[in-house]
Parts: structure tokens; C-alpha cells; sequence
């Protein structure tokens, strides 16, 4: 069977929007951008075109009544996306319509922009706002009639067009204007996770297989950055270590005993919840797995402290004995501190991927999940956002290790009670007072695909780290290796 | 892809032109022409709707009208491209203009047809243009001596 080419696409410059897209908006297309006033419409717009243009694909941006033409382009030059060339070589051309809407209306009007498009041959025609026109139309025949022609005389001359207007979901549904349309995108903003967010999502796109998701953005001076994490972060195939056996499989922790409760180490590609109350060991344990692998086994790594700032954790480090600055400097450790009123998660979780593909990390440790998605109300959500940074993990063929905080005296093992489902394995860290003193435990809760001893054991933290105490609480003695009667969970 | 395509619609032309066109007058060239793009026009409009086709031809008239003014006499009616202005002036034009430009008005024409529906046109329109055989046209019309 013949081989079904995808049409040639225009890539819109914007940040995943054309892994939305499914690779761009198809050439030639007519779209609909829709959205209140103030959702980014004419920045998304402009971004494209500036993206676009050059002597050879030239673009024509008409104004209509919705903004002066003066004052878009005084926004227009905060953008880092403005270059001012490409309005003095003619690749962008600004025309404003008001003029001649307001004195002769919409017939005139199609006549001006087809003089245009005849004299520009532009590859990319822009008309903001194109709800104007359905405001001046007379009756909806005359607006009918109006998108047909232009709808036509673009289709003729291959202009992909974007229009935009204040639509609303019922324009979507009986907006004659919508008949012509190949593609609607609408941009909103509602609050969400207890802030105002915005969001994008295509609608429809003839000739793509696009994401029908909403997909939360922000608005910089760069323009539009779209954050579609179910679209940019998925699963990929195992990788040749794991199929072919080359390279090692399994990771040794490097902390005291612990590789012994976890017989032949834990599979490149895990993802480990360390959970426990405040106080029980949580962020040194991550640190010393950070710390350990850079010095122990050559392998960098990450952490990603939502609640301790770099300078703390690096003095946390220091008292410990570790010279965790000097692996710093050698570019085998690094520290990523996020305030927690900053967090976004979405835009969190791309720059979380994206960083550890950069630094190559084989250890991440994340400080905390239950921090990290605090903001989330939907325990949907939670689990598709932690499935989402243990994806990462995966595909970086890494080892990832997230402390979530458990409330005292409960018998969870995690915050929202649906991280451990998704993790590959669970250590749970506790503390108790015996004797008027406060003992630490760690406990391997569950391990996928990994023989590991059962039980409870005391821990020490002592400079230098972790020490597990063979006097264990529960379970069997720790013995040499090899000779420990591990079982799988 | 594209210009694959594109390159097929001029390949057919040019060899279109060489089994119809050898030793023809101007006046001859023009019919032949007209009858061609007619025969095309038709199969076209079985299809698209006319405002389409004017528009395409408007276009295509508009990019070539530098290069070759005589395209200005070629009118859009409602019925499709009129060639009727263009034969009856029959100016002294320059033999090779008057084929380049009938040619390039063609190529052109069923280009834009092709990117605008994606090909699914164009087999037609080809099987079109390879049944228009000067024979059928210009018979009546008297053919240069040394033809045929």
C-alpha cells in the first residue's frame, strides 16, 4: 500500500504547540484563533509570524477595529520575538482595515485585502479581529456569503490564515463564520489548582492528528510557552541495556547497608517513593544517593528541592562530610531550588526533563512530590503528573528517588495516597520514642521486579551519612552478601 | 513532493504540445488552447465550484500578466474563462511569447488546482487535456501547409 505523505506544515515557533499540532498547522489552512480579550490571541499571532516571515514567505497582518494598528505594534517590539527587519524588507506588513470597515464596510473590505494579497503573495495572512466582520455583516446571509469569498480567495492564492476573534463556545457552534474554518484554537484562562491559568487547546485541525487536550501556557516577553506534558512526555521503549543486557541493569545505592536490603540493586528506570513524617531523614538520604553516585559510582545527578534552598542543602552536605560544592563545580551534581510559590506544575515538569536530559543525570532525586503537586486538588491529576515525572525517570534511564510527606500517627505511606501505585518501589522512612528516646527506621515497603529483605530497621544518621543498624526491629539479620534470604514484593 | 507533482503537470503539457502543436499559426494555436483549457475548465467545475475556478484563473492571470500582456484580454465571465477577445484582436504576437505564455497560463492553472486540492484532481484533469487532439479541434480550420 502507497505510503500516505502528511501535508507540508507551517511550525508555529511556539514552545510544544507544534507537537500539539501533531507538526504544525498544515499549509494552507484557514484557523480560527478564539478567546476573550486579553487570552493571547495577537501575541500567539504575531509570534507566528515573526517566526515565519521572510522575503520568500511574506505575511500580511490585517488590522480591523479591534485595536489600532499604532498601538499593537508599540506591545509589539517588548516581545523578544519582534525583529525589526522583517518589517523593513517587507517579509511582515501591518495594514489597518478600520478605515475602510467603518466608511464603506465589509464588500470593500474584501477587495482591499485581495488587493493586497494580490500585490504581496503572502504565504501567511493574518486578520485580527475577524469577529468584526460578523458585527458589521447586516444578516447572517451577507456574513455567509463574506466568509465563503474570502474563505475562497484565500484558499486560491494558498495563504494559510489565521483569524482571530472574541469567540465564545456558542460563536463555535452557530457563528456561520465557523463553517469556513479548518482548524479552531481557542485560548482561555480560568483558575485552576487554585490559581488563574491559561490554557490552549485545538479544537479542531482538518489533516492533523492533534492533541484535543487543554494545555496550560504562559505569556513571557519570549511570547507563548505551551506546557503539554501528555504530549511531550511518554513513554519510550526500553533501552538497548535493558533488552540487549549491555551496561549494567541495576544501581547500587552506595548508602551503608542499604544495598544489602536491596539484593541486586534497584532497575535502571525506577522510581523510588522515600516516604515519611518530618524529621525521619527524608532529604539527606535523597542527598547522600546525589552525593554517592557522583563520587562512588561516576554517575551525575540531579536535585530538584522544592522546600530547601541550594545554599541549605549545600550546608546540610557540608556537615555531613560531603563536598557536595566540589561536585558541583565539576559538573557531576546539580542543585535545582524551586520556591514553593513558584511552582507551576506543568511548566516544572518540562524543565525537570529537560534538565536531566542536558546533565545526562543517572540520579534524581526530587525533594519533595508531596510539595510538588501541593497545589493539585484532583487526585486524578496528582497521579497522572507523578506518572508523568517517573515517565521522565524512565526515559532518561535514570534512578529516581521522591520524598513525599506522610502526616504523623496515619498509616499512609504516602500524601495523596495514590503516589506508591504508580512508583516502582516504596522506602519508608519513621521515627518513634522508645525509652524517651526518638529512634529512625527505614523500611523496604515494596520493590517491583527486585528481591529485597523484609523488615524494619533502625537507622543512625551520623557524619558521613546513613548508617543502618543490623539490630533490626523486624525481618531477618542482614547478612553477607549472597547469603541474605531476600523475597520480592 | 510538491514540486514532483508540480513537474508532472509541466511534463504533460510540454509533450501535450509537441503531438499538438507542430507548424500551427497562432490563430490555430490559440483555439487549441482555448479548447483545451475549456475541456479542463469543465472537468474542474464538475467538482469545484465556479467562484473556485475564477479565482484560480484570476490569479493565475494576475502572477502572468507582466510577462505576457495579452493576458489581459482573456476575460473571466460567469461561464468561465472567454478566449474570444484574444483571438479575434490575433495581434502580430511573437510566436514563441504567445506558446510560452498559453503554456505557462496552463502549467499554472492546473498547479494551483493541484496544491489547493491536494492532487486529488489532477489524474483527471490530465486524461482531460491528453484527449484534446488538434485534429478534433481544428477541423475546419485550415491547417499550414506542411502539417500533417
Amino acid at each position: 500500500m502507497k505510503e500516505k505523505k502528511q501535508d507540508e506544515r507551517i511550525l508555529t515557533g511556539v514552545r510544544n504547540l507544534d507537537e500539539v499540532l501533531s507538526g504544525g498547522l498544515p499549509v494552507g489552512n484557514i484557523t480560527v484563533l478564539a478567546g476573550t480579550p486579553g487570552s493571547g490571541k495577537t501575541i500567539l499571532s504575531q509570534q507566528i509570524a515573526f517566526y515565519n516571515a521572510s522575503p520568500k514567505k511574506r505575511v500580511l497582518f490585517f488590522q480591523t477595529l479591534s485595536e489600532p494598528t499604532a498601538k499593537t505594534l508599540r506591545y509589539l517590539k517588548h516581545f523578544s520575538f519582534y525583529d525589526p527587519q522583517k518589517m523593513e524588507d517587507g517579509s511582515i506588513e501591518f495594514i489597518d482595515l478600520g478605515e475602510i470597515l467603518r466608511s464603506e464596510g465589509i464588500e470593500e473590505a474584501i477587495e482591499l485585502i485581495m488587493s493586497h494579497i494580490k500585490r504581496v503573495k503572502p504565504a501567511i495572512v493574518i486578520i485580527d479581529s475577524f469577529k468584526v466582520f460578523a458585527d458589521l455583516a447586516k444578516s447572517n446571509q451577507e456574513l455567509r456569503k463574506f466568509s465563503y469569498e474570502i474563505a475562497i480567495n484565500l484558499m486560491a492564492w494558498e495563504c494559510s490564515t489565521l483569524l482571530l476573534g472574541e469567540f465564545n463556545s456558542q460563536d463555535l457552534e452557530t457563528n456561520p463564520l465557523f463553517s469556513i474554518a479548518d482548524g479552531i484554537i481557542t485560548l482561555k484562562h480560568h483558575a485552576e489548582s487554585g490559581e488563574e491559568q491559561r490554557f490552549i487547546q485545538v479544537v479542531k485541525m482538518r489533516g492533523t492528528n492533534h492533541s484535543r487536550d487543554e494545555h496550560t501556557f504562559l505569556i513571557s516577553n519570549s511570547g507563548l510557552e505551551v506546557y503539554a506534558p501528555r504530549v511531550t512526555i511518554r513513554r519510550l521503549p526500553l533501552l538497548d541495556r535493558q533488552t540487549k543486557g549491555s551496561g549494567p541493569v541495576r544501581a547500587k545505592m552506595g548508602i551503608s547497608e542499604l544495598d544489602s536490603l536491596l539484593g541486586e540493586g534497584i532497575p535502571y528506570g525506577s522510581s523510588i517513593l522515600v516516604s515519611g513524617a518530618a524529621g525521619t531523614g527524608k532529604t539527606l538520604l535523597l542527598l547522600e544517593f546525589i552525593y554517592n553516585g557522583a563520587i562512588k559510582y561516576g554517575e551525575k545527578g540531579i536535585f530538584f528541592s522544592f522546600e530547601e534552598t541550594t545554599e541549605r542543602l549545600i550546608t546540610n552536605a557540608k556537615s555531613m562530610g560531603w563536598d557536595i560544592e566540589r561536585e558541583i563545580e565539576k559538573g557531576n551534581i546539580e542543585i535545582v531550588f524551586i520556591a514553593q510559590t513558584d511552582i507551576l506544575v506543568e511548566k516544572h515538569l518540562l524543565m525537570m526533563k529537560e534538565k536531566i536530559e542536558k546533565l545526562n543525570a543517572k540520579r534524581i532525586a526530587v525533594d519533595s512530590v508531596s510539595i510538588f503537586v501541593h497545589k493539585v486538588i484532583d487526585p486524578q491529576v496528582v497521579r497522572e503528573k507523578i506518572f508523568q515525572l517517573g515517565t521522565i525517570i524512565q526515559n532518561a534511564q535514570g534512578i529516581g528517588l521522591f520524598a513525599t510527606d506522610i502526616p504523623y500517627g496515619t498509616n499512609q505511606i504516602s500524601r495523596f495516597g495514590v503516589e506508591e501505585t504508580i512508583v516502582d518501589g516504596v522506602i519508608i522512612l519513621s521515627s518513634e520514642e522508645i525509652a524517651s528516646k526518638r529512634e529512625r527506621f527505614i523500611e523496604i515497603y515494596k520493590l517491583r521486579n527486585t528481591t529485597h529483605l523484609d523488615g524494619k530497621r533502625r537507622i543512625q544518621i551520623k557524619k558521613g551519612g546513613i548508617v543502618i543498624m543490623n539490630n533490626h526491629v523486624s525481618g531477618p539479620v542482614i547478612k553477607p552478601r549472597g547469603e541474605n534470604e531476600y523475597f520480592t514484593s | 513532493m510538491k514540486d514532483v507533482q508540480d513537474n508532472a503537470h509541466k511534463e504533460l503539457i510540454s509533450l501535450w504540445e509537441k503531438q499538438n502543436t507542430k507548424g500551427l499559426r497562432n490563430e490555430q494555436l490559440m483555439q487549441l488552447y482555448a479548447s483545451a483549457f475549456g475541456a479542463i475548465e469543465r472537468r474542474c467545475s464538475a467538482t469545484l465550484s465556479s467562484i473556485t475556478i475564477n479565482v484560480v484563473i484570476d490569479r493565475v492571470l494576475h502572477l502572468g500578466a507582466k510577462k505576457y500582456p495579452f493576458f489581459s484580454l482573456l476575460t473571466i465571465e460567469p461561464s468561465g474563462l472567454n478566449f474570444k477577445r484574444l483571438i479575434q484582436k490575433n495581434e502580430n504576437y511573437k510566436s514563441e511569447e504567445l506558446r510560452n505564455g498559453l503554456n505557462y497560463f496552463l502549467a499554472e492553472f492546473l498547479t494551483v488546482i493541484g496544491h489547493i486540492t491536494s492532487e486529488v484532481l489532477s489524474e483527471s484533469l490530465h486524461k482531460e487535456l491528453r484527449e484534446v487532439i488538434r485534429e478534433n479541434v481544428l477541423n475546419g480550420h485550415e491547417l499550414q501547409r506542411g502539417d500533417e
